[in-house]
């Protein structure tokens, strides 16, 4: 799979070479962000079937008199990445990237639900991963020497893997495993300060809207799940970024 | 933990390279802006379809400039523009109205466009001291609140009108949720409603910069 990854990142790069005809600019650049709601509210068919939830861990949060609840934050996500960039004709540009992104805090707590009748304290633990390479295609505006202003939009190959573990306070488990590539759309809004005529300081608002197909769970234990994982949500970026040229 | 993370930034301006514009470092603003859907009542259950609550936002902004960063922060306090309802539902719910205070901090870069004003984009958090009322179909009225953090960003731009004085135009966007607040629901003894203040605002305001 990153054998793949790397060929196509490889492939676009090279095919935007020709560009320099037209007398394009190239440039490359690492981020580093956040991304609240990684995995969006990380809902499974279980979630409703099992532990009456129907959407996901914002329902899973409960509070009951007589139980050691603890909230469960929706995942906030730390990403990385770098990217590489062709502006031509001063005004166009095709950007790709590279990106990995983690859950670092939220995703774990407990809370309560009915076992047949029963209500039981149940321990939960999200945890959400991706890479994914966005290609977009925009418009990049200059300010003098000092400033670009870039609007994007296209789409990313976006894999996904999501799992969660639960544990119910008589030791019954259920755990779910799914793994899983989507095409989401994604639109970048993205600002440059040239601290000199070739390297800026970058930020960036991302937004990717899309998911996998229903996945099934990898897991066995505690019976077998279905779920999407949901790239959507937003990312903000603060990074360095080269340009071969002054632009 | 304060006094780290004050004198790091402290520091770090300190350290930029670029000289500071006299009239460019420190700007108090007061904005009015709008949020459309307040509370994401609906998508606590599926089955709930919901007019959704508008709000007013009133706010005071300050910013302080230094070079290409800049850091925003102040406050902002909804008004009611119209109550949430919940027009056919499985839950208990029949009209809610939630409001709050929002103190968010941004850190990010800003993008000055000569003498004309300026872009800027950041990534934050925000606290939210959030109180509402839940009207229950069994006709009793429910009162709730919270206190809890968010994470978002922001962009803006910003106008010259005099060479103070800036017109400034803000989005924001938070993603923040409390813990269970209410019972809404028969089926089970739990508390199931949460307040959500997840969602993106827009702010019109005017800057004036002291410093």
């Amino acid at each position: 799979m990153n054998c793949k990854f790397l060929t196509y990142f490889a492939a676009i790069v090279i095919i935007t070479f020709p560009l320099r005809v037209w007398g394009a600019n190239y440039a490359v650049g690492v981020y580093g962000g956040f991304a609240p709601s990684l995995g969006g509210d990380l809902n499974t068919a279980q979630h409703y079937s099992e532990f009456q939830s129907s959407n996901g861990i914002d329902g899973m949060n409960r509070e009951l008199d007589g139980y050691s609840t603890g909230r469960i934050d929706r995942i906030l996500g730390v990403t990385g990445g770098g990217l590489f960039k062709a502006i031509f004709h001063d005004y166009y540009q095709v950007r790709m990237a590279l990106n990995y992104t983690m859950g670092y805090f939220g995703g774990s707590g407990k809370t309560v639900f009915d076992d047949g009748g029963t209500t039981r304290l149940l321990e939960c633990e999200y945890t959400f991963r991706e890479l994914d390479v966005p290609v977009t295609f925009g418009i990049s505006i200059p300010f003098w020497k000092d400033i670009r202003i870039a609007f994007s939009c296209g789409l990313a190959y976006a894999y996904g893997d999501y799992s969660y573990s639960f544990e119910a306070d008589n030791g019954q488990q259920w755990k779910g495993s799914f793994k899983g590539w989507g095409l989401p759309l994604v639109i970048i809004l993205e600002g440059e300060y040239f601290i000199t005529d070739r390297v800026a300081a970058s930020t960036a608002i991302v937004y990717y809207k899309g998911s996998t197909k229903v996945l099934k769970d990898g897991s066995d234990t505690g019976g077998t799940d279905f779920a999407r994982i949901d790239f959507s949500g937003y990312r903000y970026n603060l990074g360095v970024t080269f340009y071969f040229r002054s632009i | 933990m304060f006094k780290k993370v004050f004198t790091c930034i402290t520091m770090i301006f300190l350290c930029l390279p670029v000289s500071l514009r006299a009239d460019d470092i420190f700007g108090l603003g007061i904005h009015l802006g709008a949020q459309h859907n307040v509370g994401y009542v609906g998508d606590q259950d599926s089955s709930m379809l919901t007019d959704p609550q508008n709000s007013m936002l009133l706010g005071l902004a300050v910013k302080v400039n230094a070079s290409f960063f800049f850091i925003r922060t102040g406050f902002d306090t909804t008004f009611l523009l119209n109550q949430g309802k919940v027009v056919e539902n499985s839950s208990q719910i029949e009209k809610y109205k939630i409001n709050y205070v929002a103190v968010p901090f941004f850190l990010g870069l800003r993008f000055p466009i000569r003498d004309r004003g300026e872009f800027y984009m950041g990534g934050g958090m925000a606290y939210f001291l959030g109180s509402g009322e839940v009207t229950l179909t069994t006709g009793a009225t429910e009162d709730i609140s919270s206190v809890n953090y968010g994470y978002g960003f922001i962009t803006g731009i910003q106008f010259s009108v005099l060479p103070d004085v800036r017109f400034y135009m803000e989005w924001e966007y938070f993603d923040a949720r409390s813990g269970a607040v209410l019972k809404t629901q028969s089926a089970y003894a739990w508390d199931n409603f949460y307040i959500d203040y997840t969602g993106h605002r827009i702010l019109l305001g005017v800057m004036y910069y002291l410093l």
